[in-house]
């Protein structure tokens, strides 16, 4: 097989034994809660099938790691070991040692390192086979022998679509070879050859480290198809192998999960064959349509068939609203493939920190856009740890309080609207005012708390560079706090806001567009311009009476909406509109909300609601302070998309200019 | 279905080339066995190899029978062309030497 073949093949490899490693961690985190001995198959699947495909796509290093923890988990699988938290550790660290040893190999670099070195010879202590030393002399010992294979596939290997050159070529990753091949069984003329048949053999000495298992596991697929013979023949050893560096305390777990996380965002996406025949019939029926609708071409419309033409409309406009909503499906993901890395965190935190916290996921099914879902993971961390390590308290202080020792902590997601809304709640002791207020205070954000609403008080929680944590830990509390998660989501078009009592917890509510490829929006005139509003962040428009708005010091301009002043964004001051409405009593004022600020947006007029597929700005001319991309209206014409949250920072920029 | 095909044709007075196709894998192998027994009655034979990009065992299988029928009637085909996945595959399974391939030229 060539090169660029099999490395095509080396990434679906990749991504399949990523997800099996997924499978593996989450059933080895139900096994830990007690969960059936049918995990314990599943979890000897999923390593099985690394072993297998890591052997026959040239990472024999991962081959033979995967193989010490199969063997491990094989004896569970027999009864010979009952299997105990100290195994699943271990397991769990074999698994984040995948994870790096994938990402290496995705970044091309060697796949052993201090980690996994240790980590195997922690695996061969678990068996009770050999210690660590034991284990080392023994490759030493190795070194010295040549192994002698016999390899003589049966005639109907070939048809059978194993390749003997596929499998030589492993060995050649095990070891140095001298490969013979054996002709003695070819047919005298050619014209009596079956070409499909396969008469040849080998004999293959190879030197190296390679244990038998290892040699065996590369014929695996092909048992029954040939006769295979694998001896050891002694050659005198040369000086002892270096010793392999002295095993290294295990990385971090934050390390591995930071290689894991930066490998997240991957290009392809998988599609059910559901949705895809969905799709064809959708096709099939546009064609029809379309078919239908030539018979009009050309000539004058017969009045008599008007209603079919209109009946062929309608068709079209329907099936393309469905074809368009079928294409969006495919994109659309389960969150669950970000749920699920939550059960080890949750674990491994909590461990961490002398917490007991039940996680419960909801609606993990919920289906949102793959770019959507990539992006949304790091907030979700955030939000996460902060709620365990801030919001939950120790089992002690839940007694004292008159709760429960096990706290619980919530992940949900639901769909609402042509909105998700994914939610983590705890029943931990909720934000504490006090804190806060005399943080902010401390800050310079507020002079006094006075006359806030709790609601405003936790709005402060999301201002740049705010932590509260007395102590900082390397869970939360470093610097990047919630200002970045709010951020981020709503780079994504949406918002986070939060809810919390005082000694019953807290939930923090993120709401996203279902898709970033097309949004709501309200189209607003500037002039002889025309805009669009993204409908989430909208609260309210109004109409003001000119003497509503005051100018203040400095050149801003406010206004009373509903107990409180917020400022004017004239959006052709903005954007440099010719021919706008500039008195206040013409216009409208249209309240939005953006990076959790609201402001009056003004505009001449509102002219509709509608859908707009967002063209990127940024990948067609450059990226433009203010907008976040263009759309196509109706008429042809371009409409820019307004970006509030970054309106937003510009104004606060203007102000403190 | 030009690439798929092995290729015979007259040249260079009565010396023939079979032209090997770029798939050169199990699948195809009929047709150039074809031409491959059809070859033995040329006075002298060409393996043009230089477009073969994937190829397989049973491929090198059956040149390997084709050389030894050939040098049992006496005959010696030459090589007019290597590609580098015959050279490889040929590496891998100890092949090289019976089919008589040239070294490889320098990348």
């Amino acid at each position: 097989m060539s090169k660029a073949g099999l490395a095509q093949f080396q990434q679906v490899f990749i991504e399949e034994s990523l997800e099996g490693l997924d499978t593996m961690e989450s059933s080895l985190l139900a096994l830990d809660n007690g969960g059936d001995g049918e995990l314990v198959h599943t979890i000897f699947r999923a390593a099985h099938s690394i072993k297998g495909g890591a052997a026959t796509f040239g990472f024999p290093e991962m081959s033979s790691f995967t193989h010490d923890a199969e063997s491990l988990l094989d004896e569970v699988r027999g009864g010979k070991r009952v299997i105990d938290s100290v195994i699943i550790e271990l397991l769990l660290r074999a698994v984040d040692c995948l994870r790096g040893m994938f990402a290496r190999a995705q970044a091309g670099q060697p796949l052993n390192d201090a980690v996994s070195d240790g980590l195997r010879a922690e695996l061969a202590t678990a068996m009770g086979r050999a210690p660590v030393a034991e284990v080392k002399a023994r490759r030493a010992e190795d070194h010295g022998d040549v192994w002698v294979i016999r390899f003589r596939p049966h005639a109907g290997m070939l048809a059978g679509g194993n390749d003997p050159l596929r499998l030589i070529r492993e060995l050649t990753g095990l070891g140095e070879l001298t490969v013979a091949a054996e002709l003695d069984k070819l047919p005298a003329t050619l014209a009596a050859l079956e070409p499909t048949e396969c008469h040849l053999g080998w004999i293959i000495e190879l030197k190296g480290l390679a244990k038998r298992a290892d040699i065996s596991a590369v014929f695996d697929w092909v048992e029954g198809e040939c006769d295979l013979t694998i001896e050891a023949k002694h050659v005198p050893a040369p000086e002892a192998a270096p010793a392999p560096a002295a095993a290294a305390p295990v990385a971090d777990v934050g390390a591995v999960r930071a290689q894991r996380e930066s490998s997240a965002e991957s290009s392809s996406v998988r599609v059910s064959i559901d949705k895809i025949d969905g799709l064809i019939n959708l096709v099939g029926e546009l064609v029809i349509t379309q078919s239908m609708l030539d018979t009009f071409r050309g000539g004058e419309i017969d009045p008599a068939r008007l209603a079919m033409l209109e009946q062929g409309l309608a068709q079209l406009g329907r099936h393309t609203r469905e074809l368009q909503e079928s294409v969006m499906g495919i994109r659309m993901l389960p969150i669950a493939s970000v749920f699920n890395r939550f059960p080890r965190m949750v674990r491994d935190i909590s461990q961490k920190l002398g917490k007991q916290v039940k996680l419960e996921l909801v609606g993990e099914q919920t289906e949102l856009d793959k770019t959507v879902l990539e992006k949304i993971g790091d907030p979700m961390v955030h939000l996460v740890r902060n709620a365990i390590d801030h919001g939950l308290e120790t089992p002690d202080k839940r007694r004292a309080s008159g709760k429960g020792d096990t706290g619980t902590l919530k992940l949900q997601a639901s769909h609402r609207g042509g909105n998700i809304v994914v939610e983590v709640s705890d029943d931990g002791a909720g934000l504490n005012r006090d804190a806060i207020v005399n943080k902010a205070i401390q800050r310079g954000i507020i002079a006094s708390a006075e006359g806030m609403t709790d609601d405003q008080v936790a709005e402060l929680i999301f201002q740049p560079g705010f932590s509260t944590a007395a102590v900082t830990t390397d869970l939360s509390g470093r610097g990047v706090g919630m200002d970045v998660v709010r951020r981020n989501v709503s780079d994504l078009g949406g918002t986070v806001t939060i809810r919390s009592t005082q000694g019953k917890g807290s939930t923090f509510t993120i709401i996203l567009p279902l898709t970033l490829a097309i949004i709501d929006g309200l189209t607003a005139a500037v002039g002889e311009e025309r805009y669009i509003v993204p409908l989430v962040s909208i609260v309210e428009s109004v109409q003001l009476r000119a003497e509503a708005v005051r100018s203040v010091a400095g050149g801003g301009e406010l206004f009373r909406f509903r107990n409180e002043y917020l400022p004017v964004i004239r959006l052709h001051d903005v954007f440099n509109c010719d021919s706008a409405v500039q008195a206040i009593d013409e216009g409208l004022m249209v309240v939005v909300e953006g990076d959790g600020t609201r402001v009056g947006l003004f505009v001449d007029g509102l002219i509709g609601q509608q859908q707009a597929v967002v063209k990127s700005l940024e990948a067609n001319y450059r990226r433009v302070q203010g907008v976040s991309g263009a759309t196509i209206l109706a008429d042809g014409s371009v409409a820019l998309i307004v970006d509030i949250a970054g309106l937003v920072r510009m104004q606060g920029r203007r102000k403190a200019a | 279905m030009g690439a798929k095909q092995a290729i015979t044709q007259a040249g260079q007075g009565d010396a023939r080339t079979v032209a090997l196709p770029a798939d050169f894998r199990l699948a195809g192998l009929d047709e150039v066995k074809t031409c491959l027994v059809e070859a033995f009655d040329a006075p002298a034979v060409q393996l043009d190899g230089a477009a073969v990009e994937r190829v397989d065992t049973a491929a090198l299988q059956l040149l390997v029978a084709f050389r030894r029928e050939a040098s049992a009637r006496g005959q010696s085909p030459t090589w007019l062309g290597v590609s580098a996945a015959i050279h490889d595959a040929a590496g891998v399974l100890g092949l090289a030497k019976a089919l008589e391939l040239p070294a490889p030229m320098p990348a």
